[in-house]
């Protein structure tokens, strides 16, 4: 079972995107994986709200996870999210130095989502949703 | 001292009028000193502590958005925000964000401001109020980017600030004027009241009430002293007045010694003589000559006083001891003729004198007369009942005038019962009440009406006068045969 998810994931792309075991979503287009990270979308399908978990802004995992979803560079994301935020208009994603803490953090936030670097050993309160 | 502008009639002569018109000029000009001064540090003053406060809260906005920005710590952006909204004059805020050589405006609050960076630029950090948004620039940075803040500040209040100072200080400029305006009042009044009370006095005292005094209690020392002093003054005066009056008072009743007794023979002489009041310069007599010659002279030296009187009583001791050389005082032009020879106005402290001489034959009853400048005797003739009156006319000059001048002489025959009137002008030179002078028609009226009483004809004549007081000296000599 590892072994595939980590075949999966490094033949499809880089990171793994993870949420929460109670989270009834199972993929998601990488056009509304933009719109999520970039506070466009703010629920999920069943209205529950969406808290983004990231990492901080000169992490390497994070540069590439926003050349590669968001054709952005860190900076410009972080500068979306504080107009944003200043606007009051949608919660900003909470930022972790470490994977533990974003795993820790999303087995505990129902409406939580994250990534990670690589497919690796998960708590049974996650699950791994695909991107397409 | 007076404004003669048409809007402005200011009695500048007034103690109290010029010292409000000054003091309020005073007021005023150091009012505006006053505003100028205080305004302009009053201003900066608020300037600097109302650039403090602002520059204050910039750069702790500064520091909060650095941080939160370097940890991504959003929540934290929103507390800095919030609270930067929550300051005193706060207007808005702007937050750009520097891309490569691009700025942006990355937001701004409120919304509805679109305003271009380069506005903000231009209008950053005006040290003028007289804008009415200040506002302060600085730059952030942090580890995901760079930028400026801008941060306006209304400046209304400072404007409210400023507006209150003029207000404040105009109140007190005219509060304080309404007030030394009644200070000043109050203040002139205490010295212009006493002065008003003694120039009543003095005007009492001039209309000749010389008891009258000054109030010496009331008023400041100096008004005071001014009372006493003039009180003092008074007194004096009083007191020498007093002594002249007495000293005119005993040369006239001097003068009246020297008067003949009244004659009540044959021929009956009588008189009255009113002196005025400051001693005028009237005398006469009368003696016989022989037994059958009755000579009468009355004179009336010009000007009133001690110096005419003196001139007059010589004159008359002259004539009562006929002490002329070579005069033959039989010959009224003759006696004339010495006098003015003698008695020249140049050598006579320019006095002059109007002289009547008459003999009168007693027997005969013929008069042989002459005046000087003197007014002519009246005649009044009786017969069966009938009263009829005239002038006996001469004219000659006055005596004193031309030495070595002749004087004409006439002759009048008289008849039983005529009476005759020598007078001075003081008798009928009176002025009315109206103002005009009593006319010589009204004055032979009296005569010919008082012809039996000379008191009568005194009363009747001074009643014609408008203080009913002769101004002049007044004698009147009756002769009856």
């Amino acid at each position: 079972m590892v072994f595939y998810l980590m075949l999966f994931n490094m033949s499809v792309l880089s990171q793994t995107i993870i949420v929460n075991k109670a989270n009834s979503v199972d993929g998601l287009s990488k056009a509304e994986l933009h719109n999520i990270y970039l506070g466009n979308t703010s629920t999920w399908g069943n209205s529950k709200q969406i808290i983004i978990v990231d990492y901080i802004a000169d992490n390497e995992l994070r540069k590439n996870f926003s050349k590669d979803y968001l054709d952005l560079s860190p900076k410009r994301v972080s500068m979306i999210w504080i107009k944003a935020s200043l606007s009051g208009k949608t919660v900003p994603p909470k930022v972790f130095h470490t994977e533990d803490e974003i795993i820790r953090f999303v087995s505990e936030n129902e409406g939580a989502i994250g990534y990670l670097s690589k497919p690796r050993e998960l708590p049974e309160s996650l699950k791994i949703i695909r991107v397409r | 001292m007076t404004f003669k502008y048409r809007l402005i009639r200011f009695p500048l002569n007034r103690l109290s009028s010029r010292l409000i018109f000054f003091v309020s000029i005073g007021i005023i000009i150091s009012t505006i000193a006053l505003y100028l001064f205080i305004s302009s540090t009053q201003q900066k003053l608020t300037f600097e502590s109302f650039y403090t406060s602002t520059n204050g809260t910039l750069q702790a906005a500064k520091l909060g958005i650095e941080l939160g920005h370097s940890e991504e710590k959003y929540e934290m952006l929103v507390q800095v925000f919030n609270w930067i909204k929550t300051r005193d004059h706060f207007k808005f805020i702007y937050l750009t964000e520097k891309i490569d050589d691009n700025e942006e405006i990355l937001i701004g609050f409120p919304e509805t401001e679109n305003t271009p960076i380069s506005f903000l630029n231009s209008q950053y950090d005006h040290r003028s109020i007289d804008d009415s948004v200040f506002v302060l620039k600085t730059a952030w940075e942090s580890k995901i980017g760079t930028g400026n803040m801008f941060i306006g500040f209304s400046t209304n209040k400072l404007r409210m600030y400023e507006q209150q100072v003029v207000f404040d200080l105009t109140t007190f400029g005219l509060i304080s004027v309404v007030i030394i305006i009644l200070i000043v009042a109050v203040i002139t009044a205490s010295v212009t009241k006493p002065l008003k009370r003694l120039k009543e006095v003095t005007e009492r005292i001039r209309k000749g009430n010389l008891n009258d005094r000054a109030d010496e209690k009331k008023g400041g020392i100096e008004v005071t002293s001014v009372s006493k002093a003039f009180n003092q003054m008074v007194e004096e005066l009083s007191r020498t007045q007093k002594e002249l009056s007495n000293e005119i008072y005993e040369a006239a009743v001097f003068i009246q010694s020297i008067l003949p007794e009244p004659i009540k023979d044959k021929i009956k002489v009588d008189w009255r003589f009113l002196p005025s009041r400051d001693l005028g310069g009237d005398s006469f007599g009368y003696h016989y000559l022989d037994e059958s010659h009755l000579a009468i002279y009355l004179i009336d030296v010009s000007g009133h006083g001690v110096g005419p009187a003196l001139l007059s009583v010589s004159v008359i001791n002259i004539l009562r001891n006929q002490s002329l050389t070579e005069t033959d005082f039989y010959n009224p032009g003759s006696v004339l003729y010495s006098l003015n020879n003698i008695f020249q106005m140049d050598k006579n402290g320019d006095k002059y004198f109007t002289a009547w001489y008459g003999v009168l034959n007693k027997n005969t009853l013929e008069l042989n007369f002459s005046a000087a400048g003197h007014p002519p005797a009246v005649l009044v003739h009786e017969q069966d009942g009938e009263k009829s009156i005239e002038e006996l006319e001469i004219r000659n000059n006055f005596v004193g005038f031309l030495p070595d001048i002749e004087f004409d002489c006439a002759t009048k025959q008289l008849n039983q019962d005529d009476r005759l009137f020598i007078y001075s002008d003081g008798l009928y030179e009176i002025i009315q009440s109206n103002g005009k002078v009593l006319e010589k028609e009204m004055f032979l009226e009296v005569v010919l009406g008082c012809s039996e009483s000379l008191d009568a004809m005194l009363i009747q004549l001074r009643d014609y006068e408008k203080n009913n007081q002769f101004s002049d000296d007044c004698s009147v000599i009756r002769l009856s045969v």
